[in-house]
């Protein structure tokens, strides 16, 4: 009887913690089972958002250098083949007078790309002609546009790269190599393979170490979505019960096609890449479903070790595993002998894994903040953002180089001069945008991101100096009695403003008596600008400026010596005006912003807005033509080999901004240099920006069209004395520019 | 049609016929035949094709991209502009509109139906935002480049 209630105590005691267990066992698993369910339903991974460079758009009549084409491949992977045949994907060759290469499937802003191989017929460095050819058609045709070159990743904490592929998506035989390498059973049993078990139990128990996992493919997946790399029995229990729950939710293909996006798969640089379809681009340079079977079986092999597999760093490991995989497909019967020695005799072809290097940092912080603020929410390191922008790849870099380089001269020259105490570094932004459309084609926002990530281009407001007269001089050119030729004084005058007298003086104090408009902006004059402000009206002109973008200007006799503020941005599009015809083009940046589900959340394109009339920009352009001929930027001029260039100087009080606005028909640009802390440079905008702009200009002028300025209608032209402004007259001539039903006057 | 038939059959259509009324549903290349004497004009007007293309379906900022390359490639070419302006007039972005057209015109010297279209749609762009003045000078211009424009003419009646 004793003995008997015992008995019943054990039980009852025995009892309440095997239904504890039991419960909390349930509710663990109820609890993994939703945890699985969120994160399998959604197939959320952290997608990185990708920027792309403009895409390299040729036509026939068109300019190409072959080495702006060579350059591009090489950054995308591409292969020289310089055997004749047939071309693979990504392949080029280059022969007498003709190139020809075959694109990758690729997308662009608005759809995916088949690849397609172009033949371009060259005559010099002009393509003659275009013939088109996918499958076995071929054609010709004007326009061909290349594949667009990824300009960097925005990734989260994790730094993980992943491109999203579908089951269907993937080759059979991919499918095919890793379920024989990882799992054969995977589609017979439910999450837990005893037998593997068993196996790698007794491999292990012989080895004396662990040399075999006995996990199913959805244990890995698991593991690998929600626990640690540990090997501990709790973690192994809390595997098992996720793995039997995620088994009963979903299907096999389900459970296999997230596996097929979550593998690791190697690094590049401090990315780690993960998924097939990541894989396949960055080993291959191609799409998961264009794998060959050397490329499945490769892929499939490096699961189990990517960095010891790694066919860039060990290709002879690389290619022993690879045939290994091949060796199973052929025994599985997935392919003939055949199959299986013509893959195994074929080269280990992977591309080299470069860590992109991103020479445009600041413009991808700019790109973010410009498409934050037409979508809010967006999660940039989330969101698998697919961002196609208008900077020109090949333009970027010369400007990158540029800016460095010539601060690295400036600097030195500065130190140099610098008697004693430490000299503040200098900054510099430059902005280039086609003036026709106000694409952004190239922004450095600094002289190092990983300096400084203030945007110089963008966020730094600055006194813009004389830079404002062309401005000024455009404004009072609309007055019916002022032209490029009128005569303004130049001499030393004290101006009334606000009940204050305030005396202007020009730069090292010289002044020319009486002078030309023209010859005022070319010189930088500052008292001739002065009463040429006052002649169009000061209340006008500080009213005006506002279709410049400057917003409210204070009408002040002042602002003709350049008080206004601006960002180098900004000036960009004031001085738009001058070369797109009048037309004020708002700078844009991005082309078009795609999320992961293909919905386009920012669509920009070309807009302008009409400020003055074409004839009186295109007079304002032609005096800056004469800044380089005769003015402030002569100094240029000679290394710039007849290109059609017209620009300003700016510099301001104590000399702390220098600045140049210059442009090309197809490309407008403004250079600041400055320091932070507003101090002074010690550099004129001739001497600081100027230079910076004409190296640049000389790097990029193998990209620019031989286009001249496009002369408006409603221009006459006449023969004017330089200095007096008039017909006739003992001095230099110069052609003049003057709105039909005006003209100058006689010299008589 | 492919694009080199079409511009076989351009050769017998003269350039200055006048717009039709719905201007994108005419292949570019019966409105300019010349355009085969000039690369630059011809891959230009190809993304101009492209363009009217996404105009016809009503996507409008697709088709302004590609009206904006366009333009990088030929920056006279007039269709480029009187697409352009087409595509914001109808998204409501007038002042834009006003701009494109009026740049359109400026290029259209040759084909003077088409500038007169391009003026009335301007004066169009200029009456929605309430340039009256404006606007009725648009027309008159119009009428003076072509006086049998419908839109011009209506287009000033309605603001008589």
């Amino acid at each position: 009887m004793a003995r008997s209630r015992k008995s019943k105590n054990k039980v009852r005691w025995l009892f309440w913690p095997v239904f504890l267990a039991v419960c909390g066992a349930l509710v663990y698993a109820v609890y993994c089972g939703r945890l699985v369910t969120q994160r399998m339903s959604e197939l959320k991974w952290d997608l990185p958002s990708r920027v792309y460079y403009a895409p390299i758009n040729l036509f026939v009549g068109g300019k190409i250098q072959p080495n702006v084409l060579e350059r591009s491949w090489a950054r995308l992977g591409y292969r020289h083949i310089p055997k004749s045949g047939a071309l693979q994907d990504g392949e080029w060759r280059r022969g007498e007078g003709v190139w020809e290469v075959r694109t990758r499937r690729h997308r662009d802003e608005t759809e995916e790309k088949s690849p397609t191989t172009y033949r371009l017929t060259m005559e010099g460095d002009r393509i003659e002609a275009i013939e088109k050819s996918s499958g076995n058609e071929s054609e010709s045709v004007v326009t061909a546009t290349m594949e667009l070159e990824r300009m960097t990743e925005i990734f989260g904490e994790k730094r993980q790269v992943r491109t999203l592929v579908r089951l269907r998506d993937t080759p059979p035989l991919l499918r095919e190599a890793v379920l024989l390498t990882e799992d054969e059973r995977f589609y017979s049993h439910y999450g837990l393979s005893l037998r593997s078990i068993a196996r790698a139990l007794f491999r292990n128990l012989l080895s004396g170490r662990v040399a075999e996992g006995g996990s199913t493919i959805t244990q890995q997946l698991m593991k690998n979505f929600f626990l640690t790399q540990e090997r501990t029995l709790y973690r192994k229990i809390r595997e098992v019960i996720m793995t039997l729950v995620v088994e009963r939710l979903y299907s096999k293909d389900e459970i296999f096609e997230a596996y097929l996006n979550e593998l690791y798969m190697g690094q590049r640089g401090a990315t780690s890449v993960h998924g097939m379809g990541e894989a396949a681009s960055l080993y291959f340079g191609k799409a998961a479903r264009d794998l060959t079977l050397s490329e499945c079986a490769l892929l499939a092999g490096l699961i189990r070790s990517p960095g010891r597999y790694s066919p860039t760093e060990h290709p002879d490991a690389a290619r022993g595993r690879r045939d290994v995989v091949l060796e199973k497909l052929r025994l599985a019967k997935a392919i003939t002998d055949f199959e299986y020695q013509t893959a195994k005799n074929l080269p280990l072809v992977a591309r080299s894994v470069t860590s992109e290097s991103v020479a445009a940092q600041h413009f991808v912080e700019y790109v973010k903040s410009e498409i934050s603020k037409i979508r809010s929410g967006v999660s940039f390191d989330r969101d698998g953002i697919d961002i196609f922008t208008t900077l020109d790849a090949n333009l970027q870099e010369r400007a990158s180089r540029a800016v460095k380089e010539e601060l690295s001269v400036l600097d030195r020259d500065r130190m140099k001069r610098a008697k004693s105490g430490p000299v503040s570094r200098l900054e510099a932004a430059l902005v280039a945008i086609d003036p026709r459309t106000g694409a952004l084609k190239a922004m450095v926002g600094g002289r190092d991101w990983s300096l400084s990530q203030y945007n110089h281009a963008t966020q730094a407001r600055r006194p813009i100096g004389s830079t404002v007269k062309p401005l000024l001089a455009a404004l009072a050119l609309e007055t019916p009695a002022i032209s490029p030729a009128t005569l303004l004084d130049d001499r030393p005058t004290t101006f009334s403003s606000g009940g204050r007298d305030w005396s202007p003086r020009n730069y090292e104090n010289r002044y020319m008596g009486k002078v030309t408009l023209r010859r005022a902006i070319e010189l930088s004059l500052n008292v001739a600008t002065v009463n040429l402000v006052a002649r169009a009206g000061v209340e006008r002109v500080a009213e005006r400026l506002g279709d410049f973008g400057f917003g409210e200007v204070k009408p002040l006799p002042s602002l003709a010596l350049g008080v206004l503020e601006a960002t180098p941005l900004q000036l960009s599009e004031a001085f738009s005006v001058v070369f797109n015809q009048g037309d004020r083009a708002k700078p844009f940046a991005v082309v078009a912003a795609v999320d992961a589900k293909g919905e386009r959340i920012v669509q920009q394109s070309m807009s302008a807005t009409h400020a003055m009339e074409a004839t009186t920009a295109f007079q304002v352009l032609h005096i800056l033509r004469g800044v380089f001929e005769r003015g402030t930027a002569r100094q240029a001029t000679l290394t710039l080999k007849g290109m059609d260039v017209a620009g300003k100087t700016g510099t301001t009080q104590d000399y702390r901004d220098s600045w140049f606005v210059g442009a090309h028909p197809s490309l407008l640009t403004v250079v600041w240099v400055g320091t932070d802390d507003n101090v002074t440079t010690g550099l004129s905008g001739a001497s600081g920006a100027l230079r910076i702009w004409s190296r640049f200009m000389r790097a990029a002028g193998d990209l620019l069209s031989d286009d001249r300025f496009r002369e408006p209608s409603g221009i006459k032209w006449y023969e004017v004395d330089l200095e007096k402004g008039c017909l006739g007259g003992g001095g230099e001539k110069i052609r003049e520019a003057f709105v039909e039903g005006t003209g100058p006057s006689s010299c008589d | 049609m492919s694009f080199l038939s079409l511009l076989s059959l351009a050769s017998c259509i003269r350039p200055t016929q006048t717009p039709p009324a719905s201007p994108e549903s005419v292949a570019i290349e019966q409105l300019e035949p010349e355009v085969a004497l000039n690369p630059k004009r011809e891959a230009s007007n190809r993304l101009v094709t492209e363009g009217r293309k996404e105009l016809q379906s009503g996507k409008l900022e697709r088709a302004a991209q590609r009206l904006s390359l366009a333009v990088e490639i030929d920056d006279s070419n007039p269709f480029a502009y009187f697409f352009l302006g087409l595509a914001r007039l109808r998204g409501g972005r007038w002042g834009e509109g006003a701009t494109f057209f009026s740049r359109a015109a400026a290029y259209f010297s040759d084909l003077p139906p088409w500038k007169a279209e391009s003026l009335a749609y301007r004066g169009e762009c200029l009456a929605q935002l309430g340039k009256k003045d404006e606007a009725i000078r648009a027309f008159d211009q119009a009428l003076s480049a072509d006086d049998s424009n419908t839109r011009a003419v209506s287009g000033r009646k309605k603001l008589e």
